[in-house]
């Protein structure tokens, strides 16, 4: 490989390293260096003073993929870490919670209350649900079983789809599924459907005046990175996300929703995504002749089971090409 | 047409009488125990048709108990609830897990589907 320069540590240039070799002898660490086709590559350098002070034997190990592997082990540490407190929270909060809740179901429906403390009661089990939804939502990941299975990708959109179709048909939203494999992947059925949950939640809310829905489900391949896998593409011809918004969606707590909103479910969709290995992203476009935002979830092998067939990952992005004019990628 | 039975099994007071009581206003009969060793004391001595266990009890865990009254009786059904949010190990042996933070409507639908389960079994056997 070609290096075309080297970029020092912050503590140390060409001219200091020069004067470590020339008291010292020799000196080792890591470099950041960058070959020709303009890839950052970090080596283990050891370098030591040859030939009476006249050369310089350097040494230098390529170590980028053991340090990406490494990072990766600490990140899957860190996550497993949080998955346990995770869990201890949700057994302290879920049960006290359980009680609130049985205990405003019972006082609600109690024949001795009057109107006015029924109400009472009532705004109370309401504002409680949206905490039970909360807690549902960052710790109440509750597994159906240990291992991951096989998720059939559009039988699981399908699913959620039945759930909504009372808002679709009242809302006059139009629905186009596009459904190009059976979609396989492996994972837990509760965390991809609170993914897509949320995904044509907010696709649906942010049609209130009717509009129309298309969800697309095809195998694909990236020839930047070359990796294959399917995407999930939920298109809407709602409101559209404004653009200093844009940058904000994947963020906790954002909400355009006022009060309804959580503000969690974009980044806890995304974060889901990302234990997958994969990728989120999406495009609004807003215009006068109607605004389109399409959001696009990309599952790399090897959670894939299936390759029944390949297309280009340019053919799938046939939903947000047509976006493109003027309208950015954010993920 | 007469009540079902649910023995409830919560090592904790409070969740343990809210639980009782809102099953009772759905129209249950319920009898509630404070352990896994009470529970298959009253089994012994008593008729349930369904027992609702709470998980994490000490001495003896939800999953421990459904494996003894399986061992004893494969056909009384187990209906674990939990506050946790991961499946317990050994599940294998309840009918259904739920978890607490879904609320009292989906308790009820896990109660009502695993009991009507149970019972076009037995009534398939008996005709």
């Amino acid at each position: 490989m070609q290096l075309l320069q080297t970029r020092f540590p912050d503590s140390l240039d060409a001219d200091g390293l020069a004067d470590v070799l020339v008291l010292g002898g020799k000196w080792h660490g890591n470099l950041r260096q960058v070959a020709r086709n303009g890839q950052n590559v970090i080596v283990a350098s050891r370098q030591a003073l040859k030939a009476d002070g006249n050369a310089i034997l350097e040494i230098n190990r390529d170590i980028t993929t053991q340090l990406k592997t490494e990072d990766a082990l600490k990140r899957a540490d860190r996550l497993a870490a949080m998955g346990r407190v995770a869990g201890i929270i949700a057994h302290e909060i879920n049960n006290p919670l359980e009680a609130i809740t049985n205990t405003f179901y019972l006082l609600a429906g109690h024949p001795s209350l009057d109107d006015e403390a029924r109400d009472y009661a009532r705004l109370g089990e309401e504002e409680l649900h949206r905490v039970c939804h909360i807690t549902r939502q960052t710790l109440g990941f509750y597994r159906e079983s240990k291992d991951p299975v096989d998720v059939s990708l559009p039988k699981l959109l399908d699913d959620i789809l039945d759930l909504h179709s009372r808002p679709l048909e009242v809302g006059n939203i139009a629905l186009d599924r596009q459904y190009r494999t059976s979609g396989y992947i492996q994972g837990f059925p509760v965390e991809l459907r609170q993914v897509f949950l949320n995904l044509i939640g907010n696709a649906v809310q942010a049609m209130p005046d009717g509009g129309q829905l298309r969800l697309r489900v095809a195998d694909c391949h990236s020839s930047a990175s070359r990796i294959s896998g399917v995407s999930v593409s939920i298109t809407d011809t709602g409101t559209g996300i404004e653009p200093e918004q844009a940058q904000h969606v994947f963020e906790p707590f954002f909400t355009t929703k006022s009060t309804k909103g959580t503000g969690l479910g974009l980044w806890i969709s995304k974060g889901i995504v990302q234990k997958y290995g994969g990728t989120i992203h999406f495009r609004s476009l807003r215009r006068p002749g109607g605004n389109i935002t399409c959001f696009r979830v990309f599952f790399p092998d090897p959670h894939r089971q299936t390759y029944p067939k390949s297309v280009s990952i340019a053919e799938n992005h046939t939903n947000c090409v047509e976006l493109a004019g003027g309208s950015r990628v954010y993920d | 047409m007469t009540k079902s039975v649910i023995l409830c099994v919560d090592d904790e007071e409070i969740p343990r009488t809210l639980r009782r009581l809102i099953l009772q206003k759905q129209g249950y009969e319920v009898v509630a125990v404070g352990s896994g060793k009470e529970a298959l004391e009253a089994l012994a001595s008593a008729h349930f048709d369904l027992v609702l266990t709470d998980q994490m009890m000490p001495g003896m865990a939800g999953t421990e108990l459904a494996r003894q009254i399986k061992a004893a009786t494969p056909t009384r059904p187990v209906v674990i609830i939990s506050g946790v949010n991961e499946l317990p190990a050994d599940i294998s042996h309840a009918d259904r897990f739920i978890s607490k933070i879904e609320g009292p409507e989906a308790l009820f639908k896990g109660i009502a589907e695993i009991l009507e389960r149970y019972q076009n079994t037995e009534r398939s056997m008996t005709k």
